[in-house]
């Protein structure tokens, strides 16, 4: 039996440690006394609907990390009720042991509706006990909803228990804009991607960041008028706010958005160079003796923007002399778009251009469910772009 | 002209994969009617929406037209006030507000279309919108007529085969009756193709009406008994706890069948009982909700009272105050026949519904607001329960709610706990709200840019609206030529007038509590 102030104290935010064989229990008697609202004596227990639309696993490797985890679950609850199991592996705790606990995220749609509330299961786990985390998991997993594994650690492509818990997932979520040598990591995600190709899709929050830099660089060409440019373009720069990783200045996205636009337009990679400005590539289109550039480059950003990108431009200048350009603005949220010919004055407009968080970014992961060969073209492409400059 | 625009043609190699299969074309929209309260309530952020979504591309503007004298920075100004302040502030606003334009001109001067051909013009060369319009009719109904008219005569109307596009939305009411929507419609189709039409009727742009095709045609479980065999009958209710606020004046000249049922509620009756169209383009699922109306079996006037309920609200008490009965009401002739409740009995008579009645009510200062379909499913064939007072059998009922609390709940009998068997009834119930977090869009939103991107799914085609009309008409007339010296009377705040419950139980049925 659960504590006798169990409920309270869950729905209020809090967690009380289990018995990890007693914990679907635990849960079934927790909830039935939350829908009756039978231990409530205020406002915060009355009773509540519980709501499940998926398994969220969650692998951490850090008590702190898991705190940090537990929070933002209880903003993403509101958009996706799901059953999250949080999973830490601890290799700073002493001993080979695995603790549990539940809690419960709650809000209420409406001030006067019933509170929604979801589940939270955490295993902790040290020593050789860490091995058993994946198989302790699997059995909390509610049948017959889809399963995501959000990997927020690092040495997600040799972990052991993405071993094996990719047969019972749908879905690893990653976010690659981590990575601290896309040199590394960008071939080990491509190979990742084909290894589990009939099992497992991947999805990489780095690449909903970029989503709206390729809406509005695709939007340019929407318009009929503008569509014949695209088989111009000569010129390509992605200016990006430095960071600074053993693996290199270049966020990961940088190349990220460069194999994206280079793997839609179909472009074969020819060489790279070190150049004083960036780094450069040079490609060319199939069947066309055409050079084109790539230039990744630093640039100045306010501090906030650290790791992303500033602005994106694709140029020609056969005939008229074309540029279409979005730059963030003096506001970090906004960019400014702008499509220039010859010595007409540019077209410009201002649009949003928000810099998402960690939960509007999972949100958007856990509405997915296919595979994304937009974006594993586009990693491939990173990956041939990031291994031509060894 | 057809209304695919040469963007859908061709193939964006950028746009693969992005959730937005499309943005809207290069164009101007012009409104008319622009100095009313629908642009800057509905319109105006609607668009601004779109805009933030990066739905609509750079080279695009709005420029409003009315008869009231306004400058481009005094039009501005108007916009401003139902967009949040914080989003006021921003670049993105300034930015689109630049694109905010206004000329003022009475509509019947044919001299102001060629204003409207120089302003557009310009904003063509300044904005590069390629020629593209799309008209906006906010004006009162009375209007469409001569600006269609003018719009034809001043060739501000794309003829088939141009390289660029015209369409133009057209609010309802499509008429007041079948004689004034035929006039209506042969005005707009002398100047307008049928497929540059778009007819808005805000009810489909609601995510829960758009829900209601995927729960049909998504669900393999539910189709197998959408039918005869299955179902005892469905109640479609639009119930509203509002009187007729300041709409006084135009409301008593229409009435409940003609505000809501005409329309909105036949609309979603279509989406109901329609066959599984081919596909989703615009005219397959069109054509299958014509398909409906054109089966509903038509009344004669004669017959029109056995079929239909109608009534007026009474002075009541709703949500806590003393409401005035509906001729006690600003602009509303107190001598009035307006009815503000309709109650309807519907057949369609084909294979899949053939006997069963489909009960649709509408009604103004009712307990609840609340708008819902309910299929009632045929209760079991045998009775193996003991039936005692605690045990009722009641048939299964499926409920679409559309608003508020929009979701499905699903009615079955469960065992009460307990040495014998007691049958408890329950309700299996998904909330939008607790299952999905996301906020759904506004509905205009979602209609501006289905028009914008050439999409007329959620749009009223000519021939549905005449059907609607065609079927109303008996009733209407029966209405209109009855010596009944009273209409029926409802207080305000309760479930509607009794003689709407006769409508149903002389076949032993009843409706849904409100």
């Amino acid at each position: 039996m659960p504590p006798d102030n169990s409920l309270e104290k869950v729905m209020t935010g809090g967690s009380f440690r289990v018995d990890i064989a007693s914990i679907e229990d635990q849960l079934r008697e927790l909830w039935k006394d939350a829908a009756t609202g039978a231990t409530a004596e205020d406002e915060s227990v009355k009773p509540v609907t519980r709501t499940t639309v998926l398994n969220l696993v969650v692998f951490v490797d850090s008590e702190a990390a898991a705190q940090e985890v537990s929070a933002l679950l209880g903003d993403l609850v509101e958009q996706d009720p799901c059953r999250a199991i949080v999973i830490t592996a601890d290799p700073k705790q002493q001993g080979d042991k695995m603790e549990a606990w539940i809690s419960a995220h709650c809000h209420r749609p409406l001030p006067t509706s019933k509170a929604v509330c979801c589940e939270q299961i955490s295993l902790r786990a040290s020593g050789n006990a860490i091995r058993e985390l994946a198989a302790s998991t699997v059995p909390f997993l509610l049948s017959d909803l889809p399963v995501f594994l959000w990997w927020r650690g690092p040495g997600v492509f040799e972990s052991e228990i993405v071993g094996k818990l990719h047969g019972v997932c749908d879905r690893l979520i990653i976010d690659s804009k981590q990575f601290a040598e896309p040199a590394l990591e960008f071939p080990k995600l491509q190979s990742f991607i084909q290894a589990t190709q009939d099992r497992l899709a991947v999805s990489d929050m780095a690449w909903h960041r970029l989503r709206q830099w390729r809406e509005l660089m695709a939007q340019f060409f929407d318009s009929p008028v503008l569509f014949a440019h695209l088989s111009h373009i000569e010129n390509v720069v992605v200016e990006f706010n430095p960071r600074a990783t053993p693996g290199g200045t270049v966020p990961p996205q940088a190349f990220l958005l460069a194999g994206w636009l280079a793997s839609r337009l179909g472009w074969q990679l020819q060489d790279s160079r070190s150049t004083g400005e960036g780094t450069q590539f040079r490609l060319k289109r199939k069947h066309s003796r055409t050079n084109i550039s790539i230039l990744l480059r630093p640039a100045k950003a306010p501090a906030e923007l650290a790791g992303h990108l500033v602005s994106f431009e694709l140029s020609s200048e056969k005939g008229w002399s074309t540029t279409f350009r979005i730059a963030r603005g003096e506001s970090p949220h906004c960019a400014q778009t702008e499509i220039s010919f010859g010595q007409s004055p540019p077209f410009r407009r201002t649009v949003p251009l928000p810099i998402h968080t960690e939960v509007e970014l999972l949100a958007r992961q856990l509405d997915i469910f296919g595979h994304d060969s937009i974006y594993e073209e586009a990693i491939a492409m990173a990956a041939r772009l990031v291994d031509s400059m060894k | 002209m057809t209304s695919v625009s040469q963007s859908e043609m061709l193939v964006n190699p950028l746009r693969e994969g992005l959730e937005v299969v499309r943005s809207a074309d290069p164009c101007v929209v012009v409104i008319f009617g622009a100095s009313g309260d629908l642009t800057k309530r509905k319109l105006i952020p609607a668009l601004f929406s779109l805009v933030e979504q990066h739905l609509i591309p750079s080279a695009f503007a709005v420029l409003g037209v009315a008869r009231r004298p306004m400058s481009h920075e005094e039009f501005r100004a108007t916009q401003r006030e139902f967009i949040d302040a914080e989003r006021l502030e921003t670049e993105v606003w300034k930015s689109f507000e630049s694109s905010l334009f206004y000329i003022p001109f009475d509509f019947s001067d044919a001299s102001g279309y060629q204003k409207l051909t120089e302003e557009l013009q310009k904003i063509d060369q300044e904005r590069g919108t390629l020629n593209n319009r799309l008209y906006y009719l906010s004006t009162p109904p009375t209007a469409y007529s001569e600006i269609i008219k003018q719009l034809g005569a001043a060739h501000l109307v794309a003829a088939p085969g141009e390289k660029y596009w015209t369409r133009i939305i057209i609010e309802k009411p499509f008429g007041h009756d079948l004689e004034s929507a035929h006039a209506l419609n042969a005005g707009v189709n002398a100047v307008f193709n049928e497929n540059q039409v778009y007819r808005i009727d805000h009810y489909l742009g609601k995510e829960t009406v758009q829900n209601i095709l995927v729960f049909r045609f998504a669900n393999g479980i539910f189709e197998p008994l959408w039918n005869r065999r299955y179902v005892d009958h469905v109640q479609i209710t639009v119930a509203e706890t509002l009187g007729v606020e300041h709409r006084g004046s135009y409301y008593d000249g229409a009435g409940a069948a003609r505000d809501m049922v005409q329309n909105h509620i036949l609309q979603v009756l279509s989406l109901v009982a329609m066959e599984p169209p081919i596909s989703l383009e615009a005219d397959t699922i069109r054509d299958e909700k014509s398909k409906v109306l054109r089966a509903i079996r038509r009344i004669p006037p004669q017959d029109a009272f056995k079929y239909s309920v109608r009534a007026q609200y009474g002075r009541g008490f709703i949500t806590g105050e003393t409401a005035a009965a509906y001729r006690e009401e600003e602009d509303v002739n107190p001598q009035s026949k307006t009815e503000t409740y309709a109650a309807f009995k519907f057949y369609i008579d084909n294979w899949r519904w053939a006997g069963v009645p489909f009960y649709v009510r509408s009604g103004k200062r009712l307990a609840k607001r609340v708008s819902e379909v309910a299929i009632q499913f045929k209760t079991v064939p045998h009775l193996l329960f003991e039936q005692t007072a605690a045990d009722q059998l009641e048939p299964n009922v499926l409920v679409l709610k559309i608003q508020p609390d929009e979701g499905i709940t699903l009615r079955f009998g469960a065992k009460l706990p307990g040495q014998s068997i007691h049958i408890r009834w329950v309700n299996m119930d998904f909330r939008y709200g607790a299952s999905f977090g996301v906020k759904t869009p506004e509905a205009y939103e979602r209609l501006i840019h289905d028009c914008l991107i050439g999409d007329a799914t959620l749009f009223s085609r000519r021939d549905t609206v005449e059907q609607a009309w065609n079927l109303l008409m008996p009733f209407l007339i029966a209405w209109q030529q009855s010596k009944e010296r009273e209409l029926p009377q409802y207080e305000a705040g309760s479930q509607g007038p009794s003689e709407a419950e006769a409508l149903l139980s002389a076949e032993g049925r009843k409706w849904r509590r409100i």
